[in-house]
Parts: C-alpha cells; structure tokens; sequence
C-alpha cells in the first residue's frame, strides 16, 4: 500500500466569477521513501492540490470529491480539529516558498521551532530546545546553539528557508510537501537546499512531494514526476523516462521550452499562448487549445490516463500518445542529446 | 510605370541616430563604463552615525563613515546591437550598477559615457529618451489603475512625442525611372517637420509618376497620378505645377498627437504579441508573462538605444521564460537595441547574451564571450555559479554546491580577492595543509584585530597552532593534511617572532611579519587581466577577462578540465 493515495480529488473555489476548477480530478500515489515531483506552470493547480492533502483550503474554496488516502486512513473526513492534532507537523508537513512570511517575525527562529515541538510531542521545553538546536545543526545552520536565539530577520534568505525546513522536520513527520521551496533563492544557495533535501530523505527516511515548474530541480531531488495541466495529471513517470521518452504534447513541450545553461535560443521551443481560465476549461483535453496534434476528437473525449507501452509507471493523457506523431518535434530538437531515446520510442510503437 | 522614391531624412539628429543603431561590432561603443563605483552609506544622517568609542581620544564617540561598496570599480563597453548579460548572485550590486548607469544612482566614482559623450554632460531629457529599463517585477512596475495603452504612452508624453523639429530639412532627392530629369522636380514643403515616422524617425515619401500623353515626353498630369504612402495619421497634398513643371507636396499630420501616440501603442502592442483590443485593459487582467510584454512595449516606445534589463524573466514560469526572451531577441533585431541584461540565471544568459560579466561583490571576476564562458571557465566563482544550475537532461551533470555560505558583507568585503573566503581552488601557500593554513590565518586575524588570546608567549602559539604539526617538512606538508595540519617550520618560527613582538606591543611589525606567508588570495588583489591563450588583438571582441590569481601561478595547470 501506498503512503499516499490521492483518486480523483477535485477542489474548486466558488467565486463571484464563477467556479474555479483548480484541481478537477487529479490522482497520485506517493510510495514510502520515495520522492513525488509535480510540475507545471502557474496556475496548473499543483499548490491547491497539495493544500488540499493538508486540508489548509479556505473558503470559497472546497473540495468538492474525490479521496485522499493518508496511511490507509481517509483525510478528507477528518475535521480541522482531527487534521491538526493527528496529522500536521507530525505526519504531513509543508514547506512554503516565502520562508519570510512563513516565520513569524516577532519570535526567535527557536522558540518558532520549540513550539512545534512541544505542541505535537511529549517533549520538555528543555528538550525541545536541545531537539531544535540538532535540528538546526541537521539543517546546516552554522553556531546552531548561537543562532537559535536569533529573529528570522537575521538570517539570510536560504538559512530562512533551511529553518523553515528544520521545523518541517520537527516531528519527524513521514511526509514533507514542499511548495516552491527554492524558487525565491539564488542557485548558489538552492544548489544547497537542494543537497539538503537529499540528505533529509536519506536520514528521514520521509517520502516528499516537491511543487516545482523547474525540470532541472526535479531531476535533481524527485525519484518520480507528474506534469500537471489546468487542474489535471497529463503525465506521470519516473523522472528519465518522463525526460526521454515524454508522451503527452505538453509534456514535451514543457521540456523544450526549459531554458538550460547548455542550450542556444535556436533550441528553445516555447509553447505558444497563455493557459486557459479554469472558470471554463475547454471540453475534452483541455490542452488541446495550445496543442499542435489536436485533432476531432480531442475536443470530445476526456482522456483517461494510458499506461505507455510495457512501463506500468508511464501513464499519460493523451489520445494521441501511440500515434507516433507528436514525437517528431522533440527528434528535432534534442538530436544531439537523445538519439537512442528518440530511436527507442518508435521501436516501442 | 515610372516611380520617384523620396526620401526626407529627417534632418541631422533623425540621421545619425539611425547610423548609429545599424552598426556592426566594429563601431565605436554605445556605453562605456570606467572605474564606476557606488558607495552608500551604512548609517544615513548625522546622528546615526555616531558610535559610541571610549579609545577615540578625550571625546569618546566617533563618526562611522562605513559605506557598503554595491559597485565597486566595474569597466565595461557596451557595442552598438550587443547583449552584455551580467550575472551574479543577490548582493553582488549588479542591480545597483543597472541603476548607476541610467542615473537612477548617483555614483560615487567613475565614468560613464553614452554614445561618444560622458552622461555628465548629456541633457537629462536626451538620455531618458535613449535608455530605458525593464524590471524585474512586472506587477508592481505598473500602474494597476491605469490601462495599460496609457501606461505604454507614458514615455511618449514625457518625451512630447511625436514632436514638431523646426531642424528637418526640405531637401529633395529625386530618383526618376522612364522620365527625363526635367520632366518632374519635385519639392516639399516645410510642414514635413512634423514627420516623424514612430520606427527610426525617418518618414519616407513614396511617388508614384506615371507618364501620359505623348510617351516620349512622359510627365506627371494630375495630383491623381501620384500615390503617396505615408504612415499613420499623416496625410500629403500633392500640387502638379503644370508650366513650372513641378509637384509640390505637402506632408502634414492629420491626427491629434493623442491620436498618433494610441496608434503607437497598438501597434505596439501587437509588437509585443499582444492584442491592440487590450488597448483599454487594466494590469491585473494580465499573466505575468503579458505583464511583462507590456513593460517591453512601454520601454520600446520611444524607440532607446540602449535596454536595460533586470532580472527580466525571473519571476515568471519557465515556459513563458523562454517566451520572453524570444521576443527580446525579435526586438533586438527589429529595433536594432543594445541590451544590458541584468540576471541570476545563467541560462537566462546564456540565451540572449553575446558577452557574459560575472560579478562578485562589487566587481566584474570574469568577463568572456557567452559561448566561450559556457565552455570553460576560468574564475572558480563562474565555474561553481555554472555548476548549481540545474538542468533537467539527465545526460548533463547534476548540480553541485561547491561553495557554502553567502555572499559576503560588502561594507568590509574580503582582503585580496573578494571570493577566496568561499573560494574551493583557494590557493595554499607552499607547505602549508589547509587546516594548517587555517590556523595560521587566524593567528593573523587575531593580531590584525590587535586581541591575542593567551597571556605569555607559549600559551598564544599553543592556543593557535598547538595542534599544529611542527615537525612535518615542506615537502610532506601536503600528504599530512588532515589530522591537525602542517605548517612550514620557516612560517612557524615567524609566526613565534611575530607574537612575540605582538605582545610587546609592536602589532605592525607581528603583523608584517606574519603576512610574508599569507596566501597570494588574500595579500593581492587580482586584476582582470585577459586570460587562457586567448588571443585579444581584435581588442574587446574575442577578449576573455578574469581576475583569479590561479591563472598567474600555474600557466592554466590547475584548471580543471
């Protein structure tokens, strides 16, 4: 059994303007110890997804259907009270993007973390102090035993962000979601949390699931990845098969348009237009406004996710993923990387 | 058919201007930066500077006059139609020096001269109107109450464009096809001072002759026969003199200059990718990714020469990223812009840049064209910089972190080369291990703060280098790192002389004394000299720069591969 099961969860926020259909229907599965990336663009849905596992949606948002299975046990009926006591900080804990926003400005980074320590765990004050001051240490902040007396302001960004990461760990929880952990930070410094991560994983033995829009920072932290789109799963593989052997249009282009340090502008291939309102998702595939292999049906047919081929961890959503036809764009663009991957791919058809 | 093309070259400013921008790398530069710094002061005001200070004299307070160094002695030029990318982490000033150069900033030293003349000396108005910039924040840099039409005419109104020039020239160039020279002269008249073409301030008059009658006497008969193509909201009236033998035409502008600047940002706005329908939307009705097309539109405008750009793609989605940046080298090229572009990101760079600086604490460690940087690098900070981008092929190698900590503070950057406290190829003096050279830089720390822990002579060496191996030649030094470290004996009797003067109070002479076997990383600083086998004899344009003293000691041997 997974640590995580999330079928069909759909959380919309009922606006003034209409229905916002920010996740409508996404599943994933989250195994013990492994690590999930899921990525997209803005607006994909992947922060409201993973709110909704910690069940920090406000109103007007809802989640309207679907489950969330924690350890075999049903998130989605517990109340505030239930999610609280039994499940943030010592089972699922988040990381947000704005550390300094998510530090209170007035309290001391260790009193920050003490409290968590104490509120979720039999722990003295005076061992939650000594527990801080390790998980300070485990985290790389250097003088730990100085520096926990010290205002969030007085750290810099990434040591803001690697004690966010400390209180996450607080209580040993089994699952971190990050949300956009080292998108504010300079790569010196993300290049570091993100080793940090790794060496979490290793001791923690804590499953993750990372939100990105970055490729580059999945590959370096995610054993598996799901490409989100407008609301739903339009892919989902183990992090090189996605990179190689990509089957949904989005999918590829999502991996042409990643500016990387060893590609020229010629290589970029953005994908055109802006990603539909999620008031009024276009019918059927809802990538299909922006997709080049848009055909009849697309616009009919809802696609489920397929699994590719023999790989029973490739699924993807679309009609035309065996089509072999969508797969002439990235043969163009990644010659000189993926010629076998590229050859590959159509032997599998 | 016969045509007579006209051209009015809009007087001497609109001509030399248009030269300028077509250029080649050959052409003198557009932007050169000399010795630029800027200083700001840690404490603003008089009272806040005051420290209290009980050994300044009788008067126990002094006056702290501590400045963090942004910019801190940066030379570059900036050819005409040329990309200059600048990167470097958060704190390095490269945002500050952006700000400098457009005057944002005043600087504290150094020069600046824009197109041949020091920005001293050019009216503020001139220089507004050839150098613009775009933020990184593309929400907050505009005006959310405002449509973003106005917003992207903002500069043409500051700049009261399109504007009447009493200096544009009447002159007539006639080029006749099928027609005798006699047979048509055409003149126009002097209200074709207000033409300026929105593009590159040249309005261009196109006739259209075509002969009658007698085909051997071809001439023009009526103001019908001659077709006139003006842009936009101007209107020509055409006069056939039929015993002068002449056409008189008279170019004036039909539309408000309102009229005529929305019709700049329409067009504009296509420009950009966007719709001219979107004209009459506020801000907050756009992606970032359009928010940022706008702040390109409003910055085109006025037509710069020079774009300054900051952090342009930053806050955006990777996808829309690459969106962006197309669009910035479609400008470039229609536009015939030089950027400036401001960014963290290497590959943000890498895509658009022809030159790539790398700064660090106030100064430029590594300068190169962008294919060559990405090739080899020669200062470690742009190498360890490059290897903590991550990039999504697996086939490419993974990050690295290489260096720790951040940036360091720049109101007292480093002795010597400003990188070598989180430098990882930090050049150890010879025999000396790295936990041995660690020791002995903070005996000398210790002496240069003047606080020696340890009252007598052997308690101070036994508190720094007690762990120290003593007994270790020079030639082992290296092999023995690890356990407690190696110093050679010569350092190590120095170091003793030093403290002993140091305690009879001499710190000058311990402090001396000591520096004769400090690092070259931290007793020199390195100048940015060209570097690797780089021929520069076409000077500035295959020129590599770097300022790292590994390349002086080892002739390239310690570079990695």
């Amino acid at each position: 059994m997974s640590l995580l099961e999330v079928e069909d969860l759909q959380t919309y926020f009922f606006t003034s303007d209409g229905i916002v259909r920010a996740v409508d229907g996404v599943s994933f599965e989250v195994e013990t110890g492994e690590s999930l990336g899921l990525v997209g663009e803005s607006g994909a849905g992947k922060s409201v997804a993973v709110k909704s596992l910690m069940g920090l949606i406000r109103e007007p948002g809802r989640i309207v259907n679907g489950s969330i299975k924690y350890d075999g046990q049903e998130l989605t009926d517990l109340s505030e009270q239930e999610l609280r006591r039994d499940i943030r900080g010592n089972e699922i804990s988040i990381i947000f993007q704005d550390a300094m926003s998510a530090l209170n400005p007035v309290f001391t980074v260790g009193e920050q973390i003490e409290e968590v320590i104490v509120e979720n765990t039999d722990r003295s004050p005076t061992e939650a102090r000594e527990r801080a001051i390790e998980l300070l240490d485990d985290v790389g902040i250097p003088d730990p035993a100085q520096r926990i007396d010290e205002y969030p302001h007085q750290y810099s960004g990434g040591m803001q962000q690697r004690a966010m990461i400390a209180m996450a760990l607080a209580c040993d929880p089994r699952l971190i979601i990050a949300d956009e952990p080292t998108t504010a930070l300079d790569v010196t410094i993300q290049a570091g949390i993100l080793e940090l991560f790794d060496e979490i994983q290793e001791k923690y033995e804590t499953s993750m699931v990372y939100v990105t829009h970055d490729l580059g920072v999945v590959r370096e932290v995610c054993d598996r990845v799901a490409v989100m789109y407008l609301g739903r799963v339009v892919e989902s593989a183990p992090y090189e098969e996605l990179y190689r052997n990509p089957k949904h249009p989005y999918t590829q282009s999502l991996i042409n348009s990643v500016v990387t340090p060893d590609e020229t502008l010629d290589e970029l291939d953005p994908i055109g237009g802006t990603m539909p309102s999620a008031v009024s998702p276009p019918s059927g595939c809802r990538f299909r406004t922006r997709c080049s292999v848009e055909f009849g049906e697309c616009s009919q047919l809802t696609p489920p996710l397929y699994d590719v081929g023999d790989e029973e961890t490739h699924t993807t959503a679309c009609l035309r993923y065996d089509d072999g036809v969508e797969r002439e764009e990235p043969a163009l663009h990644e010659s000189t990387t993926s010629e076998p991957a590229v050859v590959e791919e159509q032997t599998d058809d | 058919m016969s045509t007579i093309d006209r051209t009015d070259d809009g007087g001497p400013s609109g001509t030399n201007r248009t030269d300028d921008r077509t250029g080649g790398s050959d052409r003198e530069p557009l932007l050169e930066v000399a010795g630029l710094q800027k200083h700001f002061p840690v404490n603003s005001g008089l009272l806040s500077s005051i420290r209290f200070d009980p050994e300044s004299g009788p008067f126990p307070f002094r006056y702290d006059q501590s400045s963090v160094k942004a910019v801190d002695g940066v030379d570059f030029e900036l050819r005409p139609g040329e990309t200059l990318g600048i990167v470097g982490e958060s704190g390095c000033g490269k945002s500050t020096l952006a700000r400098t150069i457009l005057g944002l900033e005043e600087p504290t030293a150094g020069d600046i001269t824009f197109d041949g003349r020091s920005t001293d000396e050019i009216p503020e108005g001139e220089f507004r109107k050839r150098t613009q910039m775009v933020f990184q924040d593309p929400q907050s840099s505009l005006n959310p109450r405002r449509k973003v039409g106005h917003i992207i005419e903002d500069p043409l109104e500051g700049t009261d464009w399109p504007r009447s020039d009493s200096s544009v020239g009447a002159d007539t160039e006639v080029r006749t096809e099928d027609l005798s020279e006699y047979a048509v002269n055409a003149t126009v008249d002097d209200n074709a001072d207000l033409v300026v073409d929105p593009v590159d301030g040249v309005a261009t008059v196109l006739l259209t002759v075509r002969p009658v009658g007698d085909p051997t006497e071809k001439r023009v008969e009526t103001a019908d026969d001659i077709a006139v193509d003006l842009p936009w909201g101007f209107d020509a009236t055409v006069t056939v003199d039929e015993t002068e033998r002449t056409i008189d035409i008279d170019v004036s502008v039909s539309a408000s200059k309102a009229d005529l600047r929305r019709e700049r940002a329409l067009e504009l706005l296509e420009q950009v990718g966007l719709k001219r329908e979107y004209y009459d939307r506020h801000p907050h009705e756009f992606s970032g990714g359009q928010r940022q097309r706008i702040n390109l539109a409003r910055a085109l405008s006025i037509n710069p020469d020079l774009v300054v750009a900051d952090e342009p793609v930053s806050g955006l989605d990777v996808s829309v990223q690459a969106q962006i940046l197309n669009l910035m080298d479609d400008l470039q090229e229609e536009y015939g812009l030089t950027y400036l572009l401001i960014s963290h990101d290497l590959s943000v760079v890498r895509y658009v840049a022809d030159r790539v600086a790398v700064m660090y604490l106030g100064e430029f460690v590594e300068m190169a064209p962008t294919e060559e940087l990405f090739t080899e690098q020669y200062h470690p900070y742009a190498r360890a910089l490059l290897s903590a981008v991550p990039n999504p092929d697996p086939d490419q190698p993974g990050i690295e972190s290489v260096i720790q900590g951040n940036v360091p503070s720049a109101s007292d950057p480093p002795r010597g080369c400003r990188f070598h406290t989180r430098c990882p190829s930090f050049i150890l003096p010879d025999g000396f291990s790295a936990a041995g050279y660690e020791a002995y830089d903070e005996l000398l720390g210790a002496v240069r703060e003047q606080e020696l822990e340890g009252s007598d002579l052997d308690a101070v060496v036994e508190t720094y280098l007690g762990d120290i191996d003593a007994s270790a030649s020079a030639d082992t030094a290296t092999d023995a790192a690890g356990d407690g470290g190696t110093i050679p004996p010569g350092a190590r009797s120095d170091a003793r002389q030093a403290v002993e003067r140091a305690l009879e109070g001499d710190w000058t002479a311990a402090r001396e004394r000591l520096e004769t076997h400090e690092s070259v990383c931290q007793s020199a600083t390195p100048a940015l000299d060209p570097a690797g086998g780089t021929t520069s004899d076409v000077v500035g344009k295959t020129e590599r720069l770097t300022a790292c003293h590994l390349e002086v000691t080892d002739e390239g041997g310690t570079r990695e591969p």
